[in-house]
């Protein structure tokens, strides 16, 4: 009934890593965005970004299955127009990971843009290039490391989710069941030893990403204190 | 030609300026902190005027009128910010192809050579001096093909013997591509040698311009040049004395004075030589000196004294306008007023060559 070690292990690192590569563009965007705006309003979405950090996974899990569930609106236009389930599947695994992940995400991004000095882009702009490159050229280049530690903090927080991937994507061994859900699942049949494995595992798991952000965040400082 | 009519409200005065710019090398001179780099900053699209207009060839690039401004890549006005700005995560070559367009009358192999650059292709902004990357902005500038150039303190950064190398070249810059420049600095000297125009600013307003040793020597600027004022004198040399190490002029109002001589730059006798003079360089005497070391002493008159900040400059009429830096306190404790006679002193060394 327990798929093997090896296939929970890639299942959950694919699923966490598909989780941040959907929720990357979105946080970039917004990320950016708070950095530049001087919009009243920006606090207010701030705050409502930030909600899923706060508020319970299951909480965020319940409104996921509220719009993708199959019999609510979306979740059925999905499937009758292009035959894709959400709720229940991968899709769902990755979903969720992608939504508890997305605050950590553009509060990191957030920071990165605005450590980037803004006389560098609008000097770029006076040597004849539009805004669309300078951005690609000058502004991502120079917060790409602040993105990319941000990006594996929402790795790492897409790799334990719990909470929000239960509830929508339900914990069914070999299709959506990641190793968080299997030691719970582990426990509850009373399975105590193989549960205690596999968190061993998943501690491995975690301190790698940790130390690799870490790291790289170092990296960008030191970077950052060399050029200024 | 270009036009610009900008009004810019800055936090302790307001940004007021209308001008037309009609000479190849105009200077933006002024002490710090007037608005300059703020003028500059505005006119390549950096910053928005309260209202305003600025033209080049007939072409509106921002009219608050007509509800128009062109965005900085459209106006192509090639800025050199006084920090260079290079693009810290690009090496030296990628900086300069930044912007580079092909078919301009520039090309990166002759723009390097002429500022002297092209060893320093493969490395990072950060792995360069001051002067280096003061070069490399102004050559990251001219190879985007501007149609107007803004250097904010150009050289400011570089040492004198670099200066006097870069110097002709920015003068060749405006004769083979006749790209039209606009620079800020607070150096006589620089101003001296670049510039065909020279638009003194104070507090946001322009208050007076034209050539250059005009506007330069006319001496009333001293007024508001609380910093490093500099009397200019235009003179002529009267006599060499190689022995002696001294050469002797004369001002055109007659002052004689004694200056270095210097054997590698000989001036033929005769021949007009501007000089200048730092007004803090300059000591004040009420009773004749005696004993000196100085070979310059002359008697004057004190004509004003404008005072503000603990800081004073008085102006001596001694043939030529000269204008000395004195603190508050010497003013006071000397009871310096005008009408007094005078004497002043100054080392031959503290007068140094600006043509």
């Amino acid at each position: 009934m327990t798929p093997d070690l090896g296939w929970l292990i890639g299942f959950t690192v694919k699923m966490a890593l598909a989780g941040t590569l959907l929720t990357l563009p979105f946080g970039i965007l917004l990320g950016l965005w708070l950095a530049r705006t001087r919009w009243p309003g920006r606090s207010l979405v701030e705050t409502l970004a930030s909600l899923p950090l706060v508020l319970p996974p299951t909480v965020v899990g319940l409104a996921l299955l509220e719009i993708f569930g199959r019999n609510r609106p979306l979740g059925r236009f999905l499937y009758e127009r292009f035959g894709v389930s959400v709720a229940f599947t991968w899709r769902a695994v990755v979903l969720a990971s992608a939504v508890v992940a997305f605050p950590l995400l553009v509060r990191t991004v957030r920071a990165a843009f605005e450590g980037v000095d803004p006389r560098l882009p609008a000097l770029a702009r006076t040597l004849g290039r539009g805004p669309l490159y300078v951005f690609f050229t000058v502004t991502l280049p120079l917060a790409s490391r602040g993105i990319l530690a941000g990006a594996i903090l929402a790795f790492s927080r897409a790799l334990g989710e719990f909470g929000a991937t239960i509830m929508v994507a339900g914990n069914i061994p070999g299709e959506t069941q990641t190793m968080s859900l299997a030691i719970f699942q582990l426990v509850s049949i009373g399975r105590d030893p193989d549960a205690y494995r596999l968190a061993l595992v998943s501690v491995a798991v975690a301190f790698v990403a940790i130390w690799l952000s870490e790291h790289l965040v170092r990296r960008s400082r030191a970077r950052l204190a060399e050029l200024s | 030609m270009i036009h610009v009519r900008l009004r810019i409200p800055l936090s302790e005065f307001e940004l007021s300026v209308s001008l037309d710019l009609e000479r190849p090398v105009t200077a933006l001179f002024g002490p710090s902190g007037v608005g300059k780099t703020t003028l500059l900053e505005a006119m390549a699209g950096l910053r928005r005027p309260a209202e305003g207009e600025i033209r080049i060839d007939d072409e509106v690039v921002y009219s608050s009128e007509r509800g128009k401004s062109l965005p900085p890549e459209k106006r192509r006005f090639g800025l050199v910010p006084q920090d260079a700005l290079l693009f810290p995560h690009l090496d030296v070559r990628a900086n300069l192809l930044y912007g580079f367009r092909e078919g301009g009358a520039l090309s990166l192999s002759s723009v390097a050579a002429a500022l002297e650059i092209g060893h320093l292709f493969e490395r990072r902004p950060s792995r360069l001096s001051g002067g280096e990357r003061q070069r490399v902005a102004l050559a990251r500038a001219l190879l985007s093909q501007p149609r107007l150039l803004l250097l904010d303190e150009p050289v400011a950064s570089l040492d004198v013997e670099l200066k006097e190398r870069v110097l002709p070249y920015v003068k060749r810059v405006r004769e083979l591509h006749r790209i039209p420049t606009l620079f800020v600095s607070h150096d006589i000297a620089d101003v001296l040698t670049l510039a065909d125009e020279v638009v003194v600013l104070d507090r946001g307003s322009v208050v007076d311009r034209g050539r250059p040793r005009t506007v330069l020597t006319r001496g009333a600027r001293g007024a508001f040049f609380k910093g490093r004022f500099e009397n200019l004198l235009e003179s002529r040399v009267m006599a060499h004395e190689p022995e002696e190490g001294l050469t002797r002029v004369e001002t055109g109002r007659g002052l004689s004075l004694f200056i270095p001589y210097w054997p590698s730059r000989e001036v033929p006798i005769g021949e007009p030589i501007l000089l200048g003079l730092l007004a803090e360089e300059v000591l004040l005497s009420k009773e004749a000196p005696v004993g000196l070391s100085a070979r310059n002493v002359f008697g004057g008159i004190i004509r004003a004294i404008e005072e503000e900040g603990g800081v004073a400059m008085v102006e001596v009429d001694a043939g030529d306008s000269i204008y000395v830096r004195l603190s508050h306190g010497a003013v006071r404790s000397l009871d310096l007023r005008s009408g007094l006679p005078v004497h002043l002193i100054v080392k031959t060394h503290s007068i140094h060559r600006l043509s």
